[in-house]
């Protein structure tokens, strides 16, 4: 059904949703601050950021359940200025779920087929195929309050999809689960955008989510969209501190660039302390600039091993977290302000001890001052 | 002086103390709620008794040229119901039934809206404004309130004014039904509105965005989601502006001149004019039983309804 579905749709890659220079605001605030943002077809694009960063309020804004100030939305390349959310043709699941407590399950996830006036018979046909897509036959009858958390979950997806729009929304829906819980919602959405002909668009605060489901990541903070791109690609490649920050755990090591005669270039931090980088980002970031490392891309030894690539700082373990798979460590180093956080895999080294840390050197990213979030 | 008073005050309690414990009031502990209720439950009761002296009074003859009670017999209901007496109490029955059942379903259309905008609205001003001037009317007082409508009804009222500038004599509304209808409205409106407030208050607002991502227009999102959640407080509204509605009194004495007195006009009529408390007796009662079946029907109605749904999702 998939093949057939794809078939009949323009080849073209145009975007799904578009919007353009977005802007909303509740008195002097900028809830979402001139966002520029294309959604493709079938591609599953998530909204990462921290709560009131804005990244529900493009997705209601999508849904047509927000008017904007400023700026437009495009929907299959219509413009939705006047569209009400009803005749938009979207699906969308809520953090709260929003089921009908009034309605059996079968009724709720016929209303939508109700709203669009089609047959009794057509209509049952639908939901029961609903079902079997979320995997509930069976619970058609029963009351919504009688489901567990997950099948309730599941009709909201079922209720969503039932008419085949091309676009689905997730506004949080999984915030509320228990951990295995969300991470089988989680399995359960990627297998749905795999079968079905779908564009949906996600909106998470869950770092790991976002980066488990994702084509396409799209970074917001304070309104502003930071950073779109693919999740390897945001956490290798942040293009901002703020980026680099909410991503994993960085360091992240404030400072000036010093272009070396004959030296490679370092990261000189105010306290004296330097960072080696790759000689490309003496010219991407001259001057001011935050040196980014990965907790997990950093060793602990007692001496430096000298191999070819590598470089690495002094330090004095201040603490030691043993976390199961890895052991956390926060290092001080002379001449930087904060501790430096370690993932490390051995772990041998106790509080108070000198040792060496070091990294490769081609994974130092380092993000000039201009992009600071 | 005012030692002595509290020491005396003291003396009451330990005399109060000790006498309980001479009692053994703490036997009681467990009759302790009965005891609360048995109050309000006195109360009740004995305006059970005056409605059993009613049923009793409404039974028996009447001779009202000598002041006489007769016999056991079915003579008040008969001149209630035949002609010629009965033509004039009948007629005030279906108009007061009439009325009171139209302001009931207009105040429902028009507070319905009202409670809605009290519940989403954003602005925190808007909602205590609306509140508040839907509590002025309640705390203002019967008779102010009517003859306040007396004044703009009249036909040199605010309307009658108003209704000349169009060329219209004598516009004014005193003494018709209509004018009758908007004193009722004036008061039922607010009525309908803070009942079903609560009930609207629990519904959550994504529900009805849910409605509208799912394809419900506005119009739709009322009729699937927001009345049928919404039904307790609908039916307890309904239920409760109707009585009031029935017994209604001032507005039809008031805006209406008396030329269109509601039943319990005509009954205090029979009780002061008339001064005979068996007729009287016999139209309470009658509207008493109109007033319980009305408030019965709907329940039993859909209780059946839903017997029969559930029967139907068995089969």
């Amino acid at each position: 059904m998939p093949e057939t579905a794809r078939a009949t749709r323009a080849p073209d890659d145009r975007p799904i949703v578009r919007l353009a220079q977005a802007t909303k605001t509740y008195g002097r605030a900028h809830a979402v601050d001139h966002v520029d943002l294309d959604i493709r077809p079938r591609e599953l694009f998530t909204l990462l950021g921290p709560s009131g960063s804005g990244k529900s309020t493009v997705l209601r804004a999508i849904a047509g359940l927000i008017p904007l100030d400023g700026g437009g939305i495009e929907i299959g390349g219509q413009d939705m200025r006047d569209v009400p959310t009803h005749r938009r043709n979207i699906g969308m699941v809520f953090q709260s779920l929003a089921l009908f407590p009034h309605m059996s399950v079968h009724d709720n996830i016929a209303f939508p087929l109700r709203m669009r006036r089609w047959g009794r018979d057509k209509i049952a046909r639908h939901v029961a195929e609903a079902l079997d897509v979320v995997r509930l036959p069976r619970i058609a009858e029963r009351r919504v309050h009688e489901l567990s958390g997950g099948q309730q979950q599941r009709v909201a997806l079922a209720r969503a999809l039932v008419y085949s729009p091309g676009l689905l929304l997730l506004d949080e829906p999984f915030g509320a689960l228990d951990k295995r819980l969300r991470e089988e919602m989680q399995l359960e959405i990627v297998r749905l955008h795999r079968e079905i002909d779908v564009t949906i668009i996600n909106v998470t605060h869950d770092q790991v989510e976002a980066m488990i489901l994702s084509d396409r990541i799209g970074v917001m903070n304070e309104g502003r969209l930071m950073q779109v791109a693919a999740p390897e690609e945001l956490y290798r490649r942040p293009e901002s501190r703020f980026v680099a920050d909410f991503l994993g755990r960085s360091n992240c090591i404030d400072g000036t660039m010093r272009k070396g005669a004959g030296a490679a270039p370092a990261v000189v931090t105010p306290g004296g302390a330097a960072l080696e980088v790759e000689p490309r980002f003496a010219d991407s970031a001259p001057g001011a600039c935050t040196a980014i490392l990965r907790a997990e891309d950093v060793t602990l030894r007692a001496a430096p091993s000298g191999e070819a690539g590598m470089t690495g700082i002094a330090g004095k373990v201040d603490l030691r977290l043993f976390e199961g798979e890895t052991v956390y460590y926060e290092i001080a180093v002379a001449g930087i302000e904060q501790n430096i956080r370690v993932a490390s895999r051995s772990g041998e080294f106790a509080p108070g001890a000198d040792i060496w840390l070091e990294w490769p050197r081609d994974r130092v990213w380092v993000v000039p001052e201009r992009a600071h979030g | 002086m005012a030692e002595r008073q509290i020491g005396f005050g003291w003396r009451l309690i330990d005399l109060a103390i000790a006498l309980g414990a001479r009692l053994r009031i703490g036997r009681l502990a467990p009759v302790q709620g009965y005891i609360l209720i048995a109050p309000a439950f006195l109360l009740v009761s004995l305006l059970a008794v005056g409605i059993f002296y009613l049923g009793w009074l409404s039974i028996h003859a009447y001779d009202t040229f000598l002041l006489q009670q007769g016999p056991l017999s079915t003579e008040q209901f008969r001149r209630l119901v035949e002609p010629p007496s009965g033509d004039f109490y009948m007629q005030t029955l279906s108009r007061t039934l009439v009325i009171s059942g139209l302001v009931t379903a207009g105040s429902l259309v028009l507070g319905f809206p009202v409670a809605y905008v009290i519940v989403r609205s954003r602005s925190r001003v808007l909602r205590v404004a609306i509140l508040v001037l839907l509590l002025v009317p309640f705390l203002m007082g019967e008779i102010v309130r009517t003859f306040a409508w007396y004044m703009i009804l009249s036909n040199r009222g605010a309307l009658g004014w108003a209704a000349g500038l169009f060329g219209i004599e004598d516009g004014g509304l005193l003494g018709t039904p209509l004018g009758v209808f908007i004193g009722m409205m004036q008061v039922s409106v607010p009525l309908v509105a803070l009942l079903v407030l609560p009930a609207l208050r629990r519904i959550d607002p994504n529900l009805e965005r849910a409605a509208a991502t799912l394809g419900a227009s506005p119009s739709r999102v009322w009729r699937h989601v927001l009345i049928p959640m919404a039904w307790p407080g609908i039916a307890a509204a309904s239920v409760v502006v109707l009585l009031l509605n029935l017994a209604e009194y001032d507005m039809p004495a008031i805006l209406g001149l008396g030329r269109l007195p509601f039943v319990a006009n005509v009954i205090g009529d029979i009780y002061r004019l008339q001064q005979n408390l068996y007729l009287g007796s016999a139209f309470s009662l009658v509207l008493l039983a109109i007033s319980t079946v009305l408030i019965v029907t709907p329940f039993v109605l859909i209780r059946l309804w839903l017997r029969m749904l559930q029967a139907r999702r068995v089969t």
